[in-house]
C-alpha cells in the first residue's frame, strides 16, 4: 500500500455517497485513454486540506504509468473527481 | 326381465344398468346436481381460482415489486459489489465474490469492446466478456479459464458474474453479445442504442435505462425468490392440489410482480423496470399450463374415443336384437298384420270353443 494525499472535501463526498476511492479510481482508469492522458502536463493545484489515503501499490503504479507527466496527487485528485461525478462505478 | 327373454338381450340390459350406476356414482362424487344447472358454471370447477387466490397472488406480486424497487436493498447490494471489487475485500461476502483483476473486465488495464477498441463509458459489461452465450473469444469461460486455469477459471466465472448482479448497473442479460453491430467503424450494441434512445438525461440516463431494462440484479433474483416462496407456502397451506389452479395462481403472482415493476419504472423515471427473473418464471408457468392443458385434452380425447367406440358397439347390439322384427314400408302393412293376428287369434278361440 502507498499513502497518497487526497482532498479532504472530496473524500467526504465519497463517504456521503457510499463510494470506495480505490474501486472508483480503478474503474475510471479503465476508461482513460493513455495516449491522451500522457499529453496532460499539469492540472490545478491540490487544495490545502488533504488526507493521506492508503492505495494499493499496483493501482498507484498504474496511475503513474497513465499520467507520467503529472504529480501522483494531481492525477489521483483528477481521477477521483471524475469518478465521483460519473457515479463512482457501474 | 321376463323368463322367456333372449340371453343376449339380458346381457345388454345388465351392462346398461351397470353403466347407469357408474354414472350416478360419478355425479355424486363430483357433487353435481343435474337439476341445478348453475352448479355446472366455470367457477365451480376445481381448477378455478377463488377470491383468496386472487387477493394473495396480487399481494405476493406487489411484495416482489417492493423488494425490487427498494433503495436501501439496492445500496446494500452496491456495497457488496464494491467490496468484492477491491484489491483486498473486507467482508466475507466480498471475499467470496472477489473478482478484482479479472481479464473479462479489463484487457491490459483498459475496458475494451469485442473488437479490441476502447469501450464506451458506462457500458464495459455489455461490450466485452460478460456474456456466457458469446461465441467469440470474449466468452467468460474462455477468458477466465485461460487466465486462472480450468477449475479456478470456471469457478471465477460464477464468482464474477454473480458479483456483478450486485452492482448498481447489474449483469447484462445473456445473449447480449449477439446484438453487436458496427456504427461509424466502432463496435457497439443494440441494447446500448435502445437505452440511449429512451434516455431523457443524456449518458447517465442511458446508463440508468440500460440498468432498468436489460440487466439482471441480485435484487431481482431476491424478489423472484420471495414471490416463488410465498406462492409455494400459500399453495401448501390452503392446500391447493389441482395443478392447473397452482399454475394459474403462480402466473397471477409473477404477472402482477412483472407488470407492477414495469409500471413503477414508467411512473418514476419514464423507463420500464424489467425483471427478467420474474419474466422467466412467468413464461415457465405459462408453458407448464399449456403443456398440462394439452395433456388433459389428449386424455379427454382418448376417453371420448373410447366412449364413442363403446356406444357404437352398444348400438350394434341393440340393432341386432331387433333384426328378427319385420319392417314394413307403409302404415297399411302394419294394420294388415294386426288384422292377420286378430284372425289367427279368432281361429284359436274357435278351435277351443268347438272342443
Amino acid at each position: 500500500m502507498e499513502k497518497v494525499a487526497v482532498d479532504q472535501h472530496l473524500l467526504e463526498l465519497y463517504q456521503e455517497n457510499n463510494l470506495d476511492l480505490e474501486v472508483s479510481l480503478s474503474w475510471v482508469l479503465g476508461y482513460v485513454q493513455m495516449e491522451k492522458a500522457c499529453r496532460l502536463a499539469h492540472l490545478r493545484p491540490l487544495p490545502a486540506d488533504t488526507v493521506l489515503e492508503p492505495l494499493p501499490s499496483g493501482l498507484v503504479q498504474e496511475i503513474r504509468g497513465t499520467f507520467p507527466n503529472l504529480k501522483l496527487e494531481e492525477a489521483v485528485h483528477f481521477l477521483a473527481a471524475m469518478a465521483l461525478v460519473l457515479g463512482g462505478g457501474e | 326381465m321376463g323368463a322367456n327373454s333372449n340371453p343376449a338381450q339380458e346381457l345388454i340390459f345388465q351392462n346398461s344398468l351397470a353403466h347407469l350406476d357408474e354414472l350416478e356414482r360419478a355425479l355424486v362424487e363430483a357433487k353435481i346436481d343435474l337439476r341445478q344447472l348453475g352448479n355446472l358454471e366455470p367457477e365451480m370447477v376445481k381448477s378455478a381460482l377463488d377470491g383468496y387466490d386472487y387477493l394473495f397472488s396480487i399481494i405476493f406480486g406487489i411484495l416482489g415489486t417492493v423488494i425490487t424497487s427498494n433503495r436501501a436493498i439496492s445500496a446494500f447490494c452496491g456495497q457488496i459489489h464494491t467490496d468484492s471489487s477491491r484489491n483486498n475485500p473486507k467482508t466475507l461476502l466480498g471475499k467470496i465474490l472477489h473478482h478484482n483483476g479479472d481479464a473479462i473486465d479489463k484487457v491490459n488495464g483498459k475496458f475494451v469492446n469485442r473488437s479490441g477498441a476502447a469501450a464506451d463509458l458506462m457500458f464495459h459489461r455489455v461490450l466485452y466478456g460478460h456474456d456466457i452465450l458469446s461465441f467469440g473469444p470474449d466468452n467468460p469461460f474462455y477468458v477466465l479459464t485461460k487466465q486462472h486455469g480450468l477449475l479456478r477459471g470456471t469457478l471465477q466465472v460464477f464468482r464474477h458474474l454473480i458479483a456483478d448482479t450486485f452492482s448498481v448497473q447489474g449483469l447484462p442479460i445473456p445473449g447480449h453479445s449477439w446484438l453487436d453491430y458496427t456504427e461509424n467503424g466502432k463496435t457497439t450494441n443494440v441494447l446500448k442504442k435502445i437505452s440511449e434512445s429512451v434516455s431523457i438525461n443524456g449518458r447517465q440516463g442511458a446508463n440508468e435505462a440500460f440498468s432498468r431494462m436489460f440487466t439482471i440484479k441480485a435484487q431481482d433474483i431476491g424478489a423472484g425468490g420471495l414471490v416463488w416462496a410465498t406462492s409455494k407456502a400459500y399453495i401448501h397451506c390452503r392446500p391447493i392440489e389441482d395443478e392447473t389452479r397452482q399454475r394459474q395462481f403462480k402466473i397471477l403472482s409473477y404477472g402482477t410482480c412483472f407488470l407492477a415493476n414495469v409500471a413503477y419504472g414508467l411512473v418514476t423515471v419514464g423507463v420500464p423496470n424489467i425483471n427478467w427473473i420474474i419474466f422467466q418464471a412467468f413464461l415457465k408457468e405459462v408453458a407448464g399450463l399449456v403443456l398440462h392443458s394439452n395433456r388433459e385434452t389428449a386424455q379427454l380425447e382418448q376417453i371420448t374415443s373410447r366412449i364413442v367406440a363403446e356406444n357404437a358397439a352398444l348400438e350394434q347390439k341393440v340393432f341386432a336384437t331387433g333384426r328378427s322384427l319385420v319392417s314394413y314400408s307403409s302404415g297399411q302393412a302394419y294394420l294388415n298384420e294386426l288384422v292377420e293376428h286378430e284372425q289367427k287369434l279368432a281361429e284359436i278361440i274357435d278351435f277351443w270353443e268347438e272342443d
